[in-house]
């Protein structure tokens, strides 16, 4: 049982602690041995530890453990009482030395000791959440003049959207002409030269017929591309900037940000403006809430009924914002596309998707700039199935000029012990290697062992004047420094050693060790596996435990080593095999599968070893695959697993069930952008004739033209030639799509009589297959049909109606239900009137449409306890989609009312019938 | 836990001699309550108090069982005094905490029922207390994650640190974003405060890069606590000092557990916008809101209480305790559900404080009965 107090406190001044409780509100931590009582004298421990034991906690880990610190509403409590600057600056005196070195405490002590409110200009991020806190504390009291919290919080964000940016900076020299294309481009500031000012002038005439196409920044690795645009954004938006560019930020290294839904990219523009720009906060709340609608009516399994004018909604809003942005400040917005490699990696038709999304915005957002920042080159080519793909300008970003070089070089040989280096000396460095920075990072490391004479011996003095490729020049550099450490065993590890990605002592000693000849006589797994660490050209620390093969030094040295070393290159995959075999995690499964695609084994074998957790850590695999791999059904089938696109010249050579599944997989990503022509375009790349009697494509192509305005016949006679020819195979469950189909195209042909027909046969296949979501959802196409054609008081459709609210309840059900919101949408029509839940689901998930509360109201069957739960919030704006899912506490009580019986079956039914008439409505759009 | 007698020793004798008086008293106490053992095998028979007095001490912790005695001596203290279990909270920094006092005939009870969180009166949440009977129990998924929210200063905490108490003492682990310290919280921080320190060797990442490690931090998080069966409870994920990539973490070690990655392991979240949250837990997960108690609340926590003393209250008792702990205090719902208070009314943190004094009072004067 926990503690009980025995006796009841007074007001908390009266207590006795209340000396020790005053001087532990004022501290972030304090030292129960040395508490100083707010009046001085001598402490009292027993009250100190009362105090403890009633008011404060032990804190148990970082700088301040073993220490105290009083709880949160205690301390506001205590404060409350204190009330005044004088009573608290008395407490901080009486603990002087107690006073932590922390911004709050710092934040605090400034806070109490004067009247008017700090500046928070020029503040460190981390004052600034010393300060929040502070002033948090603070507000229980009667002190007036604080910084308001809401600006320090506002601050605080803006201090994290520039965190990176500030950090990746650091050491930033040279780049001048890259500086200067950027800023001719975004054209915010004023230029510096005469030379620039004409350049511009010229931009903007040939933009004008181009219409401002993106500036497509990309290079290798290293090459400091997201430093350049970060320089770029500092220099015009950081802190202290008169006039500060907005701009928007969207890196798709954020696992959370996915590319193939442009919509989704949405909440986080909305985001970063709010932050920049406070006084728009209600416009970017309000488009989160639009793009929260949009995604929301995003339907996985059904695009004839999904809702394209939330995303449109969604859309337009940002488009408004942005312009609104633009034409108050009179200023250029900087859209800025990172870390594009993430979205090339998805393949053609998610970059396509993004460049659209893009492409689009440019036409509405006439001062908009876009800058995409990548590895790789975007090539016209990659998107055959496009007629108009978006034009750009290319910006290679080339190595460092002599500028940057040297600063890169100074940077890295700073560690290296290597004594005074000369200018002249580093700029020959540089252009050893074009100022490629990987051919900096090893050059450098040659540097610092053997001098230029070592760098010049390995690359060859005829460098200069050679056209040696810049990889080849990193090979021999890379050759160069295995060649010359110290220690044999070492070299030994890092060749052949180093055709394993991951390394630790276990490998060293049970993998490594024999194919590499390494004995142990004179070292030890532990002391060679340490010695590699430092060998921070070749490998970089995953954790302590573990190293890993760079894997840009990787790809350069791998193929010529792979080629080398055939055999011991299969020995160390097959003890490769069996050592991570034994482990059960998801890292030690991804380099199992990595030594068992390298060996060639069959993809049944791969298939028995996946793990979906594994994916991820197989990407950079998939990279190296497709630079130094043979063919082969291993890399399709990781491309099948990590979801990624088959490249052009593998899939259109692909067997037809492995061309389907890209092909299916590359029109989804359209149809999900609305990109319907592009995804007909993608499939019919083969004929229908060449397609598998069940091939994933009918659907596809059943839809789209379902969904065009004269597409229904084609429509039907797609439907029959699928179903003829699934009579050739056993694949019920695409019949019963077929069928689903078939029953949208006859009431797209106002054909309800067959239509019905149509359902009635769709529901009975849906019960041989005794799958609870295809019965549920095929049975509430059955009574929304029986509802519009009145035969709802037939026996079997008043059965099959209790059935459907009994399987409503089913977890089944409610898990499928919010990824297909046309189904919620028609299940909470249909059925909400007996299955409550349903219609609590929709309402938090689908909300209501603009304009309903007024309807319901207005007596449409909404009793008072209803009215009254949508009367505590505020009418939604005209035109927009109220989701409520801003507004948890109606969904919330209107639940409680339900399950407790408060809400009435009229209520319930008028609700239901709100959903009946939006179910329609949607339909007509959809068909009419 | 050790008990550092070098540190604390000196203090915890002179409050052990002081508290028992004489070494009859005490010696009498090691009889009652250290059973099997001849109390001259414990301390010293020639020694002075003081002496006998560090040989109880040093004799527990070479018998491994120090936590065990301090934990008799805070739950039953010489003379009912509270100096030395309130002492022995400090010196075991916090992990002995003074039980119920025996003398005053407080029966033990159910984490899920008690009447009080860390000592101050906890009255109402009847949710969340069913939900946390059943959580060790929860199937995989979405039902393994308990979403907390509510405005400020209505309890979120509070019922934190009653989901605290009631999850079990080895497995549970309570991340309180509140009480980092002011500066940023970063992904690898987090991470391995989730795993309350235990590990050491969460993977490096380049600062520079922090989104990309929230991947690599996931995959060692959810690999560390598969099989764990951890309760996991995170407060105030709403915090300034939470980088965006730790708070990704957040919603992403949410979404493993929603994906059903993590079998046995519970989430607990306060103040997290549970909309924002992935896959079906916006709808599914466990929800509860805070909101201060009541009259209804109020009035079934006196009437249990009561029951639980073995006290008998009339119905005008109650009524009077219940309209004395609302007296004066005033809130109105906003619309967007925030409770203020209205013109010289009391604030709801105000609120908040004075119905807890009031409570207080309400379990004195029922015990007083």
């Amino acid at each position: 049982m926990a503690a009980m107090r025995t006796t009841a406190p007074d007001s908390l001044d009266s207590t006795p602690e209340w000396p020790y409780l005053a001087g532990a509100a004022v501290l972030t931590a304090f030292d129960a041995d040395t508490l100083r009582p707010l009046g001085g004298g001598e402490p009292d421990f027993s009250q100190v530890t009362a105090m403890l034991v009633r008011h404060a906690e032990p804190i148990k880990a970082g700088p301040d453990r073993g220490r105290w610190r009083l709880r949160d509403d205690v301390r506001r409590g205590v404060l409350r009482t204190l009330g005044s600057r004088e009573q608290i600056q008395a407490a901080l005196a009486a603990n002087v030395s107690e006073r932590s070195d922390d911004s709050t405490q710092r934040a605090l002590a400034e806070l109490v000791s004067g009247k008017t409110p700090p500046s928070l200009d020029g503040r460190s991020f981390e004052d600034l959440l010393g300060w929040e806190r502070a002033v948090e504390w603070l507000g229980a009291t009667r002190i007036t003049g604080l910084p308001s919290r809401v600006d320090i919080l506002e601050r605080i964000e803006r201090h994290k959207l520039f965190t990176n940016m500030t950090r990746l900076v650091v050491g930033f020299e040279g780049r001048v002409d890259d500086l200067r294309t950027l800023r001719s481009y975004v054209d915010h500031l004023p230029s510096e030269s005469v030379l620039e000012a004409l350049g511009r002038f010229a931009g903007r005439i040939r933009d004008a017929f181009r219409g401002r196409p993106p500036l497509v920044i990309h290079g290798p690795g290293g090459a400091g591309k997201s430093t350049l645009i970060s320089k770029f954004i500092l220099d015009h938006a950081g802190h202290g900037r008169a006039k500060p560019m907005a701009f928007v930020l969207l890196d798709f290294d954020r696992r959370s940000l996915d590319p193939a839904k442009p919509d989704a990219l949405l909440t986080e523009v909305a985001q970063q403006v709010r932050t920049q720009f406070p006084d728009l906060a209600e416009d970017s709340e309000h488009l989160i809430s639009a793009t929260g609608a949009a995604l929301a009516a995003e339907d996985v399994s059904d695009y004839s009924k999904s809702d394209f004018d939330a995303s449109a909604t969604a859309r337009r809003g940002l488009v408004e914002l942005l312009n609104r942005i633009a034409s108050r400040d009179n200023q250029n917005i900087l859209f800025v596309l990172d870390t594009f490699e993430i979205v090339q990696r998805r393949g053609p038709t998610a970059v396509y998707t993004l460049l659209r999304f893009v492409a689009e915005l440019l036409v509405e957002v006439p001062r908009l700039r876009v800058v995409i920042v990548g590895r790789g080159v975007l090539r016209k080519q990659d998107f055959p199935f496009a007629d108009d793909v978006p034009e750009w300008t290319p910006m290679p970003l080339r190595g460092f000029d002599p500028v940057a070089g040297r600063a890169y070089l100074r940077a890295r040989l700073k560690t290296s012990d290597v004594g005074a280096v000369s200018d002249a000396q580093l700029d020959r460095l540089v252009q050893q290697v074009n100022g490629n920075p990987l051919g900096l990072r090893l050059a450098a490391q040659v540097f610092a062992r053997e001098g230029l004479a070592g760098v010049e011996e390995a690359i060859g003095r005829q460098r200069l004047s050679a056209a040696v490729e810049e990889e080849r020049v990193q090979g021999l550099l890379h050759a160069r420094i295995v060649e010359h450490l110290e220690d044999e065993d070492l070299k030994k590890l890092a060749d052949p050693g180093l055709i394993v990605r991951r390394l630790s002592v276990g490998v060293v000693r049970d993998v490594l060790a024999k194919p590499c000849g390494i004995t142990f006589e004179k070292t030890t797994p532990e002391v060679l596996f340490d010695a590699l660490r430092k060998e921070v050209s070749l490998v970089e620390e995953l954790d302590e435990k573990t190293l890993r093969h760079r894997p840009d030094v990787r790809l350069i040295m791998l193929p010529s080593q792979r080629r080398r070393l055939s055999d011991i290159a299969r020995r160390i995959d097959d003890a490769a095999v069996s050592y991570w075999e034994r482990f059960p995690g998801p890292a030690e499964r991804a380099e199992e599968l990595y030594h068992r695609m390298w060996r060639g084994d069959s993809v049944a074998d791969l298939e028995r070893r996946w793990m979906p957790a594994a994916g991820p850590l197989l990407e950079d695999a998939l990279d190296e695959f497709y630079v130094v791999a043979p063919e082969g059904a291993a890399r399709t089938w990781l491309s099948e697993k990590l979801r990624r696109e088959l490249p052009e010249d593998v899939r259109r050579q692909a067997d037809r069930r492995v061309w389907e599944r890209d092909v299916e997989r590359k029109a989804r990503t359209l149809m999900t952008s609305g990109r319907f022509d592009e995804a007909q375009k993608i499939i019919h790349e083969r004929p229908l004739s060449e397609w598998t009697d069940n091939s994933p494509l009918w659907l596809i192509e059943i839809d789209i033209l379902l969904l065009k305005k004269d597409g229904v016949a084609q429509a039907g006679v797609v439907i029959r030639m699928a179903l003829d020819r699934l009579k050739n195979t056993d694949d019920p469950d695409l019949a019963l799509a077929l069928l689903q189909r078939r029953v949208s195209a006859e009431e797209r042909m106002e054909d309800r009589t067959r239509a019905y027909e149509s359902a009635v046969e769709s529901l009975a296949l849906a019960r041989t297959l005794r799958n609870p979501v295809s019965i549920f959802a095929c049975g509430v196409v059955l009574l929304r049909l029986a509802r519009q054609t009145n035969r709802l008081g037939e026996p079997e459709i008043v059965s099959l109606r209790t059935e459907l609210v009994g399987l409503s309840k089913e977890d089944a059900i409610l898990r499928a239900l919010p990824e297909r919101p046309s189904l919620m949408r028609e299940a909470a029509a249909e059925l909400g009137a007996d299955a409550p839940g349903l219609l609590v689901l929709a309402l938090e998930r689908l909300g209501l449409e603009a304009g309903a509360f007024a309807n319901l109201a207005a007596g449409s069957g909404l009793t008072d306890e209803l009215v009254k739960f949508f009367q505590r919030g505020t009418m939604p704006a005209p035109g927009t989609r109220d989701t409520l899912t801003m507004r948890a506490d109606w969904v919330h009580d209107i639940a409680k009312g339900v399950g407790s019986g408060l809400v009435s079956r009229e209520s319930l039914q008028a609700l239901a019938r709100f959903y009946a008439a939006s179910v329609d409505r949607l339909l007509k759009q959809t068909f009419g | 836990m050790a008990l550092d007698l070098t540190k604390h020793g000196k203090r915890l004798v002179a409050t052990i001699v002081k508290e028992f008086q004489t070494i009859q008293a005490f010696e009498a106490w090691i009889s009652q309550h250290i059973l099997n053992e001849n109390v001259a095998n414990i301390v010293g028979q020639n020694g002075l108090f003081n002496d006998r007095a560090f040989d109880l001490l040093s004799w527990a912790i070479s018998k491994g069982r120090d936590t065990e005695v301090l934990q008799m001596l805070a739950d039953d203290p010489p003379n009912g005094s509270p100096e030395l279990p309130n002492l022995i909270y400090f010196v075991t920094n916090a992990e002995v905490e003074p039980a119920a006092n025996k003398r005053t005939g407080i029966k033990p009870i159910d984490p899920h029922d008690d009447f009080f969180v860390t000592q101050r009166p906890f009255a109402n949440r009847r949710n969340l207390r069913d939900v946390l009977k059943m959580f060790d129990q929860a199937q995989p998924g979405a039902d393994s994650v308990l979403v907390i929210d509510g405005d400020r200063y209505t309890g979120k905490s509070y019922s934190i640190r009653f989901a605290a108490q009631c999850a079990p003492k080895d497995r549970a682990v309570v991340v309180d974003i509140g009480r980092w310290k002011s500066r940023p919280l970063n992904v690898k921080e987090l991470a391995t405060w989730i795993l309350d320190y235990k590990h050491q060797d969460a993977p490096s990442f380049d600062e520079t890069k922090e989104d990309s490690a929230v991947g690599p931090m996931l995959t060692w998080l959810t690999a560390k606590l598969k099989g764990t069966k951890a309760w996991v409870i995170i407060d105030h994920c709403n915090r300034s000092v939470l980088t965006r990539p730790a708070a990704d973490l957040i919603v992403e070690l949410a979404g493993s557990i929603e994906n059903g990655l993590l079998p046995g392991v519970k989430l607990i979240l306060a103040d997290i916008e549970r909309a924002n949250l992935p896959g079906v837990l916006p709808y599914r997960s466990h929800h509860d809101r805070a909101v201060l108690p009541n009259e209804e609340a109020v009035q079934q926590w006196v009437e249990a209480l009561a029951t639980h003393l073995e006290k008998t209250v009339t119905k005008q008792q109650v009524s009077d305790f219940v309209n004395g702990a609302f007296d004066g205090i005033k809130v109105v719902i906003t619309p967007a559900g925030g409770a203020v208070g209205i013109g010289n009314e009391p604030t709801i943190d105000q609120a908040a404080m004075m119905l807890e004094q009031r409570l207080y009072k309400i379990y004195d004067n029922i015990r007083a009965l």
